[in-house]
């Protein structure tokens, strides 16, 4: 169960994508307009990563020689506070001098010593204050006398600069409430013993001023420099705090701190602000040098090209929307049009018409959907107009068949088929063939019109089995036979009666099984049939084929009354005479068919070895009309008669045309005589004469007319042996009459010689007049009687 | 493999993260309660102390699983005594008390200092010429004791001794008003040993007097002013905690000297009735002290625990020098 219900509820699940389920329209458009961008964004994609890292790595290319500049610029400005502290002891007079004052310090040798110290920072300019230390770290002698007498044992310029020339980081000195950068070295005298440290005090105005120095970092490039402690030693740009009171944490300046390290980032600056930044780290300072450049300036140029190519993008990304909008709209605009076209007519409107112009495969597509539409309009409307012919034409048919129902008779009927189904149908000609009783020929049985008529008289009849007539071929194949040009059929037969047949049309009239005949329809337009009109035509031909049937059955009716009649009345008559020549005449009065002309009631005379000898005729009948018939008492010799063979068989014989007839041998021709009748005549198993009916033409004796006179036959056989015994007995009667008159002659006869005379006298005269012998025995002798009996008998 | 199936990879295993994250935290936090701190500080609330204000209020206490309780000091307490006794196992004092008390038996080490130079000074008015230790000779020097026996006096006699001045020369008196220089200004003395840069230089200064200072440091007397103790002991059993609690403080102290106002505001919440001006000043006066541009913040430096033992032994306060690379250490400093 289930797994015959799983595939339906997938199917109900399953759902189009939404690509699927938007427009034609819509899917173009997107597909175009993907077609259009995706290269184009890959390339300009690829160019603008390329061309900004190129920009983006020349901005740090920039900073870096900018760090690097500034790192050399620092360095050199070590070197030269190095050299001028260096430049301090040049002077072996001076040398001498501050030796002599810090083994024993004088008043006036701090004194001239420190006005040649300042003397010297003043033409050199690098220090803001030049000191000398003793090896206890007391400053002996200072520039600033203020700071003479300090004990600095415990700072790094002086331990470190006891032992060598040293540079003190930046430091914040409290009393000066600076920071200051301290150059020291070790202070040697003339033998080169230690005697103190000589030390520089610079301020980082110099730093300041080197940081400031802007090397072409544009309107918010900066450098500067960071303590180690993060606090910031030269002046900002950007900011007001002073040195050494700001702190800077960034992600620059710490790595450089912390890692003591040269780097470079992007990062948030001091103002928060995302910056391109180069730091180095000078281990000399402990200080890191930074050169930051603001983002959205340095990275200008590469932004402007990222700018131009997205702007480059967007336009084409119109453009391409624009083009990808217009070819889709081109593209799409007929199928939109052909698919609501078609949607119309889906709603019945055929007279929807697509409106294209294109001449490319939508424009056939197009103009193929017009002429769809308009054959599909046209075969509508050839539809409703068949429908109407159709409905016509089955309404004549209803009307033919209507008015053919109420006519029982055969001719009539078909005449009335015939006639109406031309005139309503509007054919050139309707004829009607029937089958005959044999099967094997279709007669023509009615036709419309003149020519019909004409045709009929004429007695056209097609053997069943004629190949080439498209009448037997109907009623072969039971089925409706259409020529549309007969003109061009090879076996067509032109009829001079109809020259104007030009399509022809044969149904078949069945009833259940049986074929009654052809019903043949023509028109003088070629082409003028269909299957339709088979169809319709085939149907009038079943229900005249109904009719014809039952104006059959009706007539058989008829005629089987009629018969009843006639066996009737004829018996009566048989009956009513004596007279077989009477009989004769009423018989054929009854039997009443025109073409017989004659009768004859014959009687068999028969040999000694019981053969008929002889035929002789008791009665006959003439119509009056043709060739007298033999007359009564004629004998005929079998012997010596042609033909009378005929007349003596112990069968029934109907002869339609005895010329045409095998039976006859040909015995009979030239006797006038075409149709013949002969019944012979039977007492119990005794053919004792036959009764025959002659024809002048050739007849078709019906069944009913068959039936008629075998039922008479016997009846006529028993009048005929009644007639006979009849006058036999009246004979006989004769006979002894006259015997008994010559008895009395010859009992009165005087003598016996009288009386033979009188005997052979009056017998001769009763016998026929032929001479006559008669012997007298005088013995009562039973054969004289006999051969007496037989005398008679003959 | 589709895009959808790559998402719900990706949030399934997002999703695994936060949730063994969340577990690591609940661990960290149920496997490890913060460790309880008492600080004993060295005197009344101040901007002095910003350091550990900042440390508790900035949460930095809270990052190292630090529970932090910061006890005020004042003239009647002695943080070694706290510390001794464990009512705080951090406390705040100077390099020669430490010097003092382990030479007596008590073996506090110094972890961090929290002024780098000696922040005393001898205040004058600018007016009087006096800029270095041997104008003072002649003049009247106000002083903490009249036997010149308290740390800050003997420290003033060490500068005299080491810049030459004879003690004689110097006519010593008693400074009664500690308020800025009004001791100055008043005419009873021309200079005050033993002023705080950080303290009555800044009074004076904000009370409109010119003043000048003779920095002790200046002239070999350089002695940690308050450096931050705790026990040998901890140092030894419990460094990870003593670490902590240093990083966090000098933290705060980072903090203060970049946030000198909020500095001042922290402190202020300490105790209201501090001096919004005065605070502020000291705070700006005692950067320099803190924050010396050369060193880390909190860095010791051996010539000054030398220097100082140097001076304690000159001036007898101990009878024989003591191991100072066990009374200090930067190792709870971090570079």
């Amino acid at each position: 169960m289930t797994q015959s219900v799983s595939p339906l509820k997938k199917d109900n699940v399953r759902r189009g994508s939404l690509f699927e389920m938007t427009s034609l329209r819509a899917r173009l458009l997107a597909a175009t307009i993907l077609l259009a961008l995706v290269p184009l964004l890959i390339t300009s994609a690829a160019v603008t990563y390329i061309s900004s890292q190129g920009l983006r790595q020349d901005v740090f290319d920039q900073l870096e020689s900018v760090v690097t500049l500034k790192n050399i610029q620092v360095n050199a400005w070590l070197e030269s506070l190095q050299t001028n502290l260096d430049l301090v002891l040049v002077n072996p007079a001076s040398l001498d001098r501050i030796s002599t004052t810090l083994s024993s310090p004088d008043a006036n040798d701090i004194a001239q010593v420190r006005r040649e110290l300042t003397e010297y920072n003043r033409r050199s300019g690098y220090f803001t204050e030049l000191f000398i230390m003793d090896a206890e770290g007391r400053v002996i002698v200072s520039t600033d006398d203020v700071q003479e007498g300090k004990i600095l044992t415990t700072q790094p310029f002086f331990q470190e600069g006891l032992k060598a020339p040293y540079t003190a980081p930046p430091t914040y000195d409290l009393s000066l409430a600076s920071y200051s950068i301290v150059i020291s070295q070790p202070l040697k005298n003339g033998s080169g013993d230690l005697i103190g440290v000589l030390a520089g005090r610079a301020n980082l105005d110099v730093l300041s001023e080197i940081m400031q120095q802007r090397a072409g970092l544009g309107e918010t490039g900066e450098t500067y420099v960071v303590s180690s402690n993060f606090a910031v030693l030269t002046s900002l740009r950007f900011s007001e705090t002073a040195v050494g009171q700001t702190y800077i944490h960034t992600n620059g300046a710490t790595d450089a701190i912390k890692n003591r390290t040269n780097g470079s980032g992007i990062y948030l600056d001091y103002r928060g602000i995302e910056t391109v930044g180069v730091y180095h780290w000078i281990p000399e300072l402990q200080v890191a040098i930074l050169a930051e450049h603001t983002e959205s300036e340095a990275l200008q140029a590469a932004n402007r090209v990222i700018q131009t190519t997205l702007g480059l993008i967007f336009i084409t990304i119109l453009a391409a929307g624009l083009a990808a909008f217009q070819f889709t709209q081109r593209v799409s605009a007929p199928i939109v049009n052909l698919a609501r076209a078609a949607e119309n007519i889906s709603q019945g409107n055929l007279d929807q018409r697509v409106d294209v112009a294109q001449r490319d495969e939508i424009g056939i597509l197009a103009a193929s959907f017009n002429a769809m539409t308009f054959r599909l309009k046209e075969l509508i409307g050839s539809l409703e107009q068949r429908v109407v012919e159709r409905t016509q034409a089955l309404s004549t048919v209803a009307e033919v068949s209507a008015a053919a129902s109420v006519i029982l008779e055969t001719d009539k009927l078909l005449q009335e088929v015939n006639d109406l189904t031309k005139e309503r149908f509007g054919f050139y000609h309707a004829h009607i063939y029937l089958l005959d009783a044999e099967e094997k020929n279709l007669v023509l049985a009615s036709g419309a019109g003149e020519a019909g008529r004409r045709m009929v008289a004429e007695g056209r009849s097609i053997p069943l089995d004629r190949e080439q007539s498209l009448v037997a071929r109907a009623a072969r194949e039971r089925k409706g036979v259409i020529v549309n040009d007969v003109t061009q059929a090879p076996d067509f037969l032109p009829n001079p009666l109809l020259p104007d047949t030009r399509s022809e049309l044969a149904v078949p009239m069945i009833v259940g099984e049986n074929l009654v005949g052809v019903f043949d329809v023509q028109s003088d337009q070629v082409g003028r049939f269909t299957q339709s009109d088979a169809d319709i035509q085939t149907t009038l031909a079943a229900q005249i084929a109904s009719s014809v049937q039952n104006a059959r059955l009706f007539s058989r009716a008829q005629s089987a009354l009629a018969q009843s009649e006639k066996l009737f009345e004829g018996s009566r008559r048989i009956a009513q005479t004596d007279d077989l020549q009477e009989t004769m005449n009423s018989l054929l009065e009854l039997i009443d068919i025109p073409i017989i002309n004659g009768a004859l009631l014959l009687t068999h005379n028969r040999d000694s070895q019981n053969n008929i000898e002889s035929v002789d005729i008791v009665a006959n009948w003439w119509s009056g009309v043709g060739d007298p018939v033999y007359p009564v008492g004629a004998r005929f010799s079998i012997a010596d008669t042609p033909g009378l063979e005929a007349f003596v068989s112990p069968e029934n014989l109907f002869f339609r045309d005895i010329y045409a007839d095998q039976r006859t041998q040909g015995n009979m021709q030239e006797s006038g005589i075409r149709s013949i009748v002969v019944l012979p005549l039977f007492i119990g198993s005794k053919q004792i004469g036959a009764f025959s009916l002659l024809g002048m033409q050739p007849y078709d004796f019906t069944q009913d007319e068959i039936q008629l006179f075998l039922t008479l036959a016997p009846q006529i056989a028993a009048k005929l042996e009644n007639r006979r015994q009849f006058e036999r007995a009246q004979k006989q009667a004769e006979r002894e009459t006259m015997l008994n008159a010559i008895s009395q002659k010859i009992q009165s006869a005087a003598t016996l010689e009288s009386a033979l005379q009188v005997a052979a006298r009056e017998l001769g005269h009763a016998l026929g007049g032929k001479p006559t012998l008669v012997e007298l025995e005088l013995a009562d002798n039973p054969s004289g009687q006999e051969n007496a009996q037989k005398e008679s008998l003959a | 493999m589709t895009t959808k199936k790559i998402f719900q990879a990706l949030r399934f295993t997002t999703a695994l993260i936060v949730l063994s994250l969340a577990l690591a935290a609940c661990g960290a936090k149920k496997n490890a309660p913060a460790d309880k701190v008492a600080v004993q500080l060295s005197w009344f609330p101040s901007v002095e102390f910003a350091g550990f204000y900042a440390a508790l209020e900035n949460g930095y206490y809270a990052d190292e699983n630090l529970d932090v309780t910061l006890i005020p000091g004042g003239p009647e307490i002695n943080p070694l005594d706290a510390v001794e006794s464990g009512a705080a196992q951090f406390g705040i004092s100077t390099s020669d008390s430490l010097i003092i008390a382990r030479s007596e038996g008590q073996n506090y080490v110094a972890v961090s200092a929290i002024y780098g130079q000696n922040p005393l000074v001898v205040m004058t008015l600018s007016d009087s010429q006096i800029t270095k230790p041997e104008d003072l000779a002649g003049k009247t020097v106000g002083v903490f004791s009249s036997d010149l026996s308290t740390v800050w006096d003997i420290q003033f006699l060490a500068l005299l001794q080491k810049t030459n001045v004879d003690r004689e020369s110097v006519a010593f008196t008693l400074i009664n008003d500690y308020h800025g220089a009004n001791e100055l200004t008043s005419g009873n003395m021309d200079a005050m040993s033993g002023s705080f840069a950080t303290n009555e230089p800044v009074q004076a200064r904000l009370d409109g007097n010119d003043v000048s200072l003779i920095y002790y440091k200046d002239y070999g007397v350089d002695v940690y002013s308050n450096v931050i103790f705790t026990t040998e002991e901890l140092t030894q059993n419990n460094a990870e905690l003593v670490s902590r609690m240093i990083r966090a403080t000098m933290k705060g102290y980072q903090f203060a000297v970049e946030n000198p106002a909020t500095a001042v505001e922290l402190s202020l919440t300490r105790d209201p009735a501090l001096d919004l001006a005065l605070q502020t000043n000291t705070m700006q006066a005692q950067i320099p002290l803190i924050d010396t541009g050369g060193a880390p913040i909190g860095s010791m430096d051996a010539s000054v625990w030398e220097t100082t033992q140097q001076i304690l032994l000159d001036f007898n306060l101990i009878s024989a020098p003591i191991d100072l690379n066990a009374i200090y250490t930067n190792k709870f400093i971090a570079p």
